[in-house]
């Protein structure tokens, strides 16, 4: 009979202390697999984060460097004069490893010619949109239709402020063409469809042909942004190029956009960029705020499930050393008839160890069932307790800097402060669904430190036992 | 068998030498008693000679060998077997498990040898019945019994016991006297036991008693 048949009988006939520690050690072992399950599910999470919260980098004229020099100019009146970005500036930063894609913009307006623009009433009365004749809040110098040149519409036409309704988006195939997507209310105030076809009268009186390829719809909170500027309804989007064409140029750009593939490599992204252009031109600006925003409640939940994980483990190993201590000194006389019978040291405590891996195999299975329940339950709390704390300090920051960042270029303007919230929102209503779940290796790891817990717990149990001579163990 | 040459030991904590310069030969095919008052150092001296602990001074041989050369665990696994007054037998096994456990700790020819376990059980008066129950179900002699069959079972040639017969009745202290002479005898080991009560070590072949410090011959 060896120390393992020794081990299974002494587990079946103590079937008391088998249980309780049965119990302890599944208990234990619940709270430890919930950390690591939470912990890895925030860690998955920040790498969903990573990829879905397009962070991007804008490509502008250096505003801040353009009025400088505008007042150092001593002609007047004093225009402020901003560089075009080159297009193929922005393909070569393009090129790097760290952009998944990037879109042009560009704008012009126009005035349109076989259509009527919708015109808006800024007056108090709160009217809603108007058809026809002239409005006296608009700008006469602009066109009432803007032009947004775009190399495409995917991203614009997949946000919470537009989304297309009808037809196709602009693509990269686009380029160079009069392919248009016009707003749903547009279309439907001037009876037009995808196919119809509509003429528009650029800056130098010359009519030009557009066909409309897509519908998109605003959304509701896509307001007028203000005085001198059109009803979001009026923006008309079009390859960047014809935009181009339209204002006589080649190859410029108002800004570009690119999109990060890993958020976090942004600022190395930007230094890399830097290298392309005149900084005292240019400018790159990053919205990684959502980014932020996801990461800083997933750290906390990381960063606190880590805590657990942790804590539990050396608690549990210092319950479960006292209880094998316990166990040891009520097994004394065991010990010391196996000693005094000859048997190796080592083989004692591979009996305990033996016995105590026994129940870890049962607690384990225990806490594989139970540790799902529980680690929902925790994650639940632990993702609203921090999105809320997050959303509070998010709310007291926009609403001390409101309207500083600039929109995406050609988006329909005004409400940004809305849309980024918006866009926060949706992605924290993902959050509070942290996906969390046993896997393989989650178990792997979770018997992993139970093993570790035990062995810490029989050699500080038995160390004291086992240096005695057998003499002294049975006279203890 | 078993000699001891100056054989000397004391306490750390006490002021006195508990015996001192102790020379005593003991042989195989005979059964030993050791007799002496309460507290003057005959269940020490069981256990030097035992191996279960070290000498102060002088040495413990057995068959001429030192016991630091043979290796306290190895002589304790190879050399002798021990019965104590509380049994000390393995609670949580039946009758028939700690014989095969002792056999298979100590490497005896009949490890795991459950018929030749059962035999030996059965020639000390354990059926088999009794032979499959816990331990902890059997009467104090029958526990007894079931130790010094571990004894046996095993391949050792020297047994000890310590008051082996101190929790037992007239009549299970004569049965266990019987076993005792029989392992002596029959199997031709060297039986040494450690008593207080006069009318068990008349019954041996020898008895040394422990007094004042010395152990004499009566």
């Amino acid at each position: 009979m060896n120390f393992i048949k020794r081990a299974f009988l002494n587990i079946k006939e103590k079937k008391g202390r088998s249980i309780l520690l049965l119990l302890v050690m599944s208990a234990i072992l619940l709270f430890v697999l919930s950390g690591i399950i939470i912990q890895n599910a925030a860690k998955s999470a920040i790498a969903t984060a990573k990829e879905s919260s397009n962070a991007t980098v804008t490509l502008t004229a250096n505003r801040e460097q353009a009025f400088k020099k505008t007042r150092k100019s001593k002609s007047k009146p004093t225009t402020l004069s901003l560089p075009s970005v080159s297009i193929a500036t922005a393909k070569k930063i393009a090129k790097s490893s760290y952009v998944k894609s990037y879109n042009v913009t560009n704008s012009t307006t126009v005035n349109a010619k076989s259509f009527t623009a919708i015109t808006t009433s800024t007056s108090s009365s709160n009217q809603g949109p108007s058809m026809g004749g002239s409005s006296k809040s608009q700008s006469s110098s602009q066109g009432d239709i803007t032009l947004s040149g775009v190399s495409s519409t995917s991203t614009i036409l997949s946000s919470s402020s537009a989304k297309l309704v009808s037809g196709r988006g602009l693509t990269a195939s686009d380029a160079d063409t009069n392919n248009v997507v016009i707003e749903k209310e547009l279309a439907k105030d001037n009876s037009l469809k995808v196919g119809s076809t509509i003429k528009v009268k650029d800056t130098n009186d010359k009519v030009r042909t557009l066909k409309i390829v897509g519908i998109y719809k605003a959304s509701n909170t896509a307001s007028t942004g203000g005085m001198g500027q059109s009803d979001p309804g009026n923006t008309i989007y079009t390859s960047a190029q014809y935009v181009n064409k339209v204002e006589g140029t080649t190859g410029k750009a108002e800004s570009v956009t690119f999109t990060m593939n890993n958020p976090a490599k942004a600022s190395t992204f930007i230094k890399q960029a830097k290298k392309l252009i005149s900084t005292s031109k240019f400018s790159l600006t990053t919205d990684d705020s959502t980014y932020q925003s996801l990461l800083t409640p997933l750290n906390n939940v990381k960063s606190f499930a880590n805590k657990i994980v942790w804590l539990v483990s050396i608690a549990g190993t210092i319950i479960l050393a006292l209880i094998v201590i316990l166990m040891i000194r009520e097994r004394r006389y065991e010990i010391g008839v196996l000693l005094s019978m000859g048997e190796k040291r080592w083989k004692v405590i591979s009996q305990f160890f033996t016995e105590m891996f026994v129940v870890l195999i049962f607690s384990t299975i225990i806490a594989v069932i139970g540790g799902g329940f529980v680690g929902n339950y925790m994650s639940k709390e632990l993702v609203s307790q921090s999105t809320t704390s997050t959303t509070s300090t998010m709310t007291v920051s926009s609403g001390q800097g409101q309207g500083g960042a600039p929109t995406q270029g050609g988006m329909p303007s005004g409400g940004g402060a809305t849309q980024q919230s918006q866009s926060v929102g949706n992605q924290q209503s993902s959050l509070s669904n942290l996906e969390v779940s046993v896997d393989m290796m989650s178990i792997i790891e979770l018997f992993g430190f139970g093993l570790i817990i035990i062995l810490i717990a029989i050699l500080a149990g038995t160390v004291n036992v086992l240096r005695l001579e057998p003499k002294k163990i049975l006279i203890l | 068998m078993i000699t001891t040459k100056n054989l000397t030991y004391w306490y750390d904590n006490a002021d006195e030498k508990l015996f001192e310069d102790i020379n005593l030969q003991f042989d195989a095919g005979k059964l030993y008693a050791i007799i002496g008052k309460s507290g003057s150092g005959k269940t020490t001296f069981l256990s030097l000679i035992a191996g279960l602990d070290t000498p102060k001074s002088g040495t413990v041989e057995f068959e001429g060998e030192e016991l630091k050369k043979i290796g306290l665990m190895n002589y304790r696994k190879k050399c002798v077997s021990m019965v104590f007054q509380s049994y000390n037998l393995l609670t949580y096994m039946s009758a028939l498990d700690n014989l095969l456990c002792a056999m298979a700790i100590t490497g005896a020819k009949h490890t795991g040898d459950k018929r030749y376990a059962l035999s030996l059980l059965d020639k000390i008066g354990i059926d088999e019945d009794n032979a499959k129950r816990k331990v902890t179900k059997l009467s104090g002699g029958q526990q007894q019994r079931v130790a010094i069959a571990r004894t046996m079972c095993c391949d050792s040639r020297f047994v000890v016991a310590d008051e082996p017969t101190g929790n037992l009745d007239e009549s299970s202290t004569n049965d266990v006297l019987e076993l005792f002479k029989q392992i002596a005898h029959e199997q031709n080991k060297c039986v040494v036991i450690v008593t207080h009560e006069f009318d068990v070590a008349q019954k041996c072949d020898s008895i040394i008693e422990l007094r004042q410090k010395k152990f004499e011959q009566v």
